[in-house]
């Protein structure tokens, strides 16, 4: 039978050919200054550039000529390792072609996400189960991260950010941390029980997805903005408020915020989940000598678990965007980088903010899939929920 | 265990669901409540395991009155199968088994046994299907597994609610022989709602017909089927005598007391009988569809193995029709 066309290799190669064919990096003197834009095919120089792209047709022509099967995924695995081991070879290539300057330094430009991105969709098309996804990720990093050892990965703009700032963006990531997960602690502490609440009685139930909703319509700056008022009147009336830290700015309010933002997914879906249970199911449970107590425990809960489960994950990665917003008010967090960035017009100190954020999603992201798998009953159906 | 119902009534907003139902079920009967659809069967079925509360009158279960005895306790020693059989998807087959069961608090071990033996009894080997899950299984399994999840704390009483009403007429028919032989060494009361007449007069010791609420009449099927009453009349339809053959045995018309088989009930009746001939333990229906094609006013009756017994006439089959033979 003749496989459908796979266009996914295809779409790695233009990501690839991107970070060979635009700026890949830019070198520069220092911070401030533009700096001399070089493509990867110029920074390879010609015998590895044609390497490379010979490698790639290689690869491409090899992926149509093998059947679907563990052999081709494990060539797109392969190729996805090689396209970031290739992405942290060329930054250190562009390091070793820096003139001089009070602060050299390798900027990523345009091309650069080329790679990583062929690389990301390569390893997630290869399928691997469990735990070969564990070695895959060893064998791409530990590599990339030797090649970048030893001062070599130093003149990287991000690292240099980064080392001007160590402590500061340590303390920072934690904050960050700290902030979302209690943000999402809180958030299901709620808005489970509201959920469940929401789903029992009417009365409770639209009142309560109103208000959800509402908030949601919010922008998360004017949340903040109308959070500051009150709270700042709070702890000027009640010293013992203020002595708890609960002040205008800085972590109440943003938590406030955060929580709020974060109740609607897990409300809403508490409330689908418990009544995508089917009427028949409930029937048969009280028509065994269910109590209402042991329906809920035994028959409603496990079988909304996957929707209340799968809000948790939404609300969790985002209020690790979320989170970046409340910098502005003063609680802390990654989005000290970015605003500072923003405000000092500096794309490399903006990036230090930006790439844990994207990894605490995406890691935030798999870990709800992780224990998605772990907790939900194999019997249900998943179809219509990621996992 | 004994049934009754007594003096019950039920109002749903403005619509009098039951209207003063009085009706006993003897031991190890098997009762068929049957009727058009908003009749009452279901709420009647459901006042027994207190699923719907009588407004007025009361229910009784071996002379005890339901609405003393505590709702969950009175459940869990009645068996319930529903139409959607209401398996739970999260669990597996041999959990949804047990489920009763671990209500009451057995032991591990002893549940264990229960539910192989339950899904043996059902057809379902327990070593193929208690660790399958319920999405995965036919509309046949899964309602065997209803069965079987029904009567695992071996209740001695079941209430099955159009239990074979979503599954094709092949599979209903397989699953009604099968409930049969259960039903025949089990011996429970059973209480079964359907609204399909066939099923009905295959099945039931007696047939309650309800209409509007109230109890239109309730006989032995053999009987029903020669109830003068015009909505009786009506209801069981014009092909009623050909249903009332369908009852009755050849070997019952010739006064020879012949059980109908298993076969027969498949519509099996030629197996084996010569040209001209019949079986004793097919059913009449099938001796006159027989007599029909052949073109014949009598047939040959022979017993299962072969051997004549003696001769079925149009004649009988019209005595049998008008119910003049005991059914």
């Amino acid at each position: 039978m003749r496989e459908r066309f796979d266009v996914v290799p295809l779409a790695a190669l233009f990501l690839g050919a991107a970070s060979f064919l635009m700026p890949f990096a830019a070198l520069k003197e220092n911070r401030v200054v533009d700096g001399l834009l070089l493509n990867g095919f110029q920074l390879a120089g010609p015998l590895y550039g044609t390497v490379a792209v010979l490698t790639a047709f290689g690869v491409l022509t090899g992926v149509f000529l093998m059947k679907n099967g563990s052999r081709r995924r494990l060539l797109y695995a392969a190729a996805g390792v090689v396209c970031f081991w290739l992405t942290a070879a060329l930054l250190v290539r562009a390091g070793m072609m820096l003139t001089g300057g009070a602060a050299p330094r390798v900027s990523p430009a345009i091309g650069f996400w080329g790679l990583p991105a062929a690389s990301y969709v390569l390893i997630d098309h290869s399928k691997k189960g469990r735990w070969r996804m564990w070695i895959l990720l060893v064998v791409m990093l530990l590599p990339a991260a030797l090649l970048l050892a030893g001062g070599r990965g130093e003149a990287i703009s991000v690292f240099r950010e980064w080392s001007a700032r160590k402590g500061r963006f340590f303390d920072e990531l934690i904050v960050h941390i700290r902030l979302f997960g209690m943000a999402v602690i809180s958030a299901a502490v709620l808005g489970i029980p509201l959920g469940i609440l929401a789903s029992r009685d009417k009365r409770i139930g639209e009142p309560v997805t109103a208000f959800v909703d509402a908030v949601q319509t919010i922008p998360s700056m004017a949340l903040f903005g109308l959070l500051m008022a009150p709270l700042a009147a709070l702890s000027r009336t009640f010293p013992l408020l203020r002595a708890m830290g609960i002040r205008g700015i800085g972590a109440a309010p943003a938590l406030i915020a955060l929580t709020l933002y974060a109740l609607l997914p897990i409300v809403r879906n508490t409330v689908a989940g418990l009544a995508s249970v089917p009427l028949s199911a409930i029937d048969a449970g009280l028509g065994l000598g269910m109590s209402q107590r042991q329906l809920f425990y035994r028959v409603e809960w496990p079988m909304a678990l996957p929707h209340v489960l799968t809000g948790l994950r939404t609300a969790s990665v985002q209020a690790v965007g979320n989170t970046a917003v409340a910098a502005l008010i003063g609680a802390g967090g990654l989005g000290i980088m970015i605003f500072q960035g923003l405000g000092q017009a500096a794309p490399d100190l903006i990036l230090l903010g930006v790439i844990p954020l994207i990894l605490i999603a995406v890691a935030v992201d798999r870990s709800w899939g992780f224990m998605i798998r772990r907790w939900v009953s194999p019997g249900l159906d998943m179809k219509g929920l990621s996992a | 265990m004994t049934l009754e119902w007594q003096n019950a009534c039920k109002t749903f907003t403005d619509k009098k669901a039951v209207d003063n139902l009085s009706l006993e079920v003897s031991e190890g009967e098997l009762l068929v409540l049957i009727g058009p659809s908003g009749c009452g069967k279901t709420t009647s079925l459901k006042m027994i395991n207190r699923l719907v509360q009588p407004d007025s009158g009361a229910v009784f279960v071996n002379g005890r009155d339901v609405s003393e005895v505590p709702a969950t306790e009175l459940r869990r020693h009645i068996g319930y199968v529903i139409q959607q059989v209401g398996l739970f998807p999260h669990m597996s087959v041999a959990d949804n088994v047990a489920a009763v069961p671990r209500l009451l608090k057995w032991e591990k071990d002893r549940i264990d046994d229960r539910v192989k033996e339950l899904l043996n009894l059902v057809g379902l080997p327990a070593d193929e299907f208690a660790d399958a899950w319920p999405s995965r299984l036919s509309g046949g399994e899964a309602q065997r597994v209803g069965v079987a999840r029904a009567l695992a704390a071996d209740p001695p009483i079941l209430l099955m609610d159009e239990p074979f009403g979503a599954v094709d007429p092949l599979t209903r028919e397989v699953l009604q022989r099968e409930f049969l032989r259960i039903q025949s060494t089990l011996g429970k009361t059973v209480v079964f709602v359907t609204h399909d007449l066939d099923e009905a007069i295959r099945l039931g010791d007696r047939i309650a017909v309800m209409n509007e609420g109230r109890l239109a009449a309730v006989a032995a099927p053999g009987e029903l089927l020669l109830n003068a009453d015009p909505f009786i009349r009506d209801f069981t339809g014009e092909d009623r005598a050909l249903r009332r053959l369908a009852r009755l045995s050849v070997g019952a018309a010739i006064g020879e007391a012949t059980p109908i088989t298993a076969a027969g009930f498949s519509g099996g009746g030629e197996s084996g009988a010569p040209a001209g001939s019949v079986r004793t333990d097919a059913t009449l229906k099938e001796a006159l569809s027989m007599m029909l094609e052949a073109g014949e006013t009598s047939l040959e009756a022979v017993s299962p193995a072969g051997r004549r017994i003696g001769k079925l006439t149009m004649e009988d089959l019209l005595e049998s029709a008008a119910g003049t033979e005991a059914s």
